[in-house]
């Protein structure tokens, strides 16, 4: 209760604490990385402009609702491309210049599956791989029940494997 | 196909290992099975978006100080004297939330507004008001740290917060001087002031009557001083002032720093203008034999003659 987002020290918390997680959260709906970091910037100049009317509880959930707002009206949306960490090559018997062949172009399909995803179920699954929040973080983000962010990561997954399998 | 399981929260599960035995045993049969954990796998190996956190968060510091002033609109901003009209806008230090409100009058600069209520504060150099917008309809309640001069609307109480002690009114025209090495001063010119200091009785001021610190308790005296504080009018009067209270004022009152230590305290009565250091300067040196000199700008050095 004594906490106030007014005060430097705790909003300097929160942005440590949060604005990564809502930079990649724009950056895996819109695909647009300046915007994400402009519309990200956006969020905290609001939080900060209210600080004295959001409690430091609700900081997350208003910085995640303000950033889904702002991305409202920048509809035309970029393709969302990831970069990935090249295999590098083993010992291991098995990976023949084939195999590493077949692991990259296995790869760039994935991420292009990734970037075809509907946008609710891609944003769910890269927070989730990539920034290794829980589905009850996710959840708490933005704001639905942990129950709607498995419906929507298990779609992800139904979906990322039709994608990945065609040719 | 399309929904290849009743569950539609299974493959979440999986990856998040709260499947029960018989749901993997069913799962791992599935022939899709392999591509889900190959999907897993690679999807490991995605790199999280680059993300500057401390440059990030060095240009939002940058836009917040560059914030518009935005809500405080209300407020009637008059400065007194010339140049104050400039540097106004340097002088008003807004704390950015919506709620908690703040007026600083530098050094050199006197700062006349309105409160949400109508009642008029004339701030002095050096000193600064807070108030929380979202209490005052509720309670008419603020702090001063320096002096001011309230005109305040009659209604429901109306505090003056300090360091050093509570001023109450219902609506009238008071003084507070609250610089906690120098003093506590509160004058009343109009209608009735409750002061109280710490846990002393409180004091009531009838106008024409000031309270003051006493050696260490709150004494009452009767002033002579017109309407309205003579430094509202653009010149400060001291009544038997020691001159190194008044060197603290004049160095507020200019902006300049004044060096007097090897000045004896003599105590100095007349008034001295805002709008001319020399001259104030020549006054009061004159006054009580001693010599000073303007090292430059931001510098004064005052002597015994």
């Amino acid at each position: 209760m004594s906490k106030n987002i007014c005060e430097e020290s705790t909003f300097k918390q929160i942005f440590e604490n949060l604005a990564q997680s809502l930079h990649n959260f724009l950056f895996y709906k819109s695909g647009n990385r300046a915007l994400a970091e402009d519309l990200g910037q956006e969020a905290f100049l609001r939080l900060w402009k209210s600080c004295a009317k959001v409690l430091p509880e609700k900081a997350k959930s208003y910085l995640f609702t303000v950033a889904n707002n702002l991305l409202l009206d920048h509809v035309k949306h970029q393709k969302v491309v990831l970069a990935y960490q090249k295999q590098k090559p083993s010992n291991d018997t098995q990976e023949t210049p084939e195999y590493l062949y077949e692991e990259e172009e296995f790869q760039k399909r994935l991420s292009e599956a990734i970037a075809n995803l509907p946008e609710k179920s891609r944003v769910v699954f890269l927070m989730n791989r990539l920034d290794k929040l829980t589905y009850q973080e996710i959840a708490d983000r933005l704001e639905i029940s942990k129950k709607a962010v498995e419906k929507r990561m298990h779609k992800a997954l139904v979906e990322l494997r039709k994608l990945t399998n065609k040719i | 196909m399309d929904q290849p399981f009743e569950d539609d929260t299974l493959l979440a599960r999986w990856l998040s290992g709260e499947l029960s035995e018989t749901e993997k045993q069913e799962l791992e049969q599935h022939p899709d099975f392999p591509q889900w954990k190959k999907i897993v796998e690679a999807s490991d190996r995605l790199l999280t978006p680059e993300f500057d956190s401390k440059g990030s968060w060095e240009k939002l510091k940058a836009a917040r100080a560059s914030q518009p002033m935005g809500r405080q609109g209300f407020l009637q901003r008059i400065a007194l004297g010339v140049a104050a009209a400039v540097l106004l806008f340097i002088g008003f230090r807004y704390w950015p939330s919506q709620s908690a409100q703040r007026i600083e009058a530098p050094v050199g600069e006197q700062i006349k507004f309105t409160l949400p209520d109508k009642s008029q504060v004339t701030l002095h150099a050096a000193s600064e008001i807070t108030w929380d917008e979202k209490t005052w309809p509720q309670e008419r309640r603020l702090q001063l740290r320096g002096e001011a001069y309230f005109s305040v609307r009659s209604g429901e109480a109306f505090t003056v917060q300090t360091s050093q002690g509570d001023v109450k009114v219902l609506g009238t025209r008071f003084n507070v001087f609250d610089r906690p090495e120098e003093g506590y001063v509160v004058t009343c010119y109009e209608g009735k002031v409750g002061v109280q200091r710490r846990d002393e009785p409180s004091l009531i001021l009838q106008a024409g009557e000031e309270a003051s610190l006493q050696g260490n308790k709150l004494g009452k005296d009767s002033h002579s001083g017109a309407g309205s504080p003579s430094w509202t009018r653009g010149e400060t009067l001291f009544r038997n002032k020691p001159s190194k209270l008044v060197f603290k004022e004049l160095s507020r009152l200019y902006g300049v720093e004044i060096e007097f230590n090897k000045v004896s305290s003599k105590p100095y009565t007349g008034p001295l203008p805002h709008d001319n250091l020399k001259n104030a300067l020549d006054i009061i040196s004159k006054t009580l034999n001693l010599r000073y000199e303007i090292v430059h700008d931001k510098l004064v050095r005052i002597q015994e003659d």
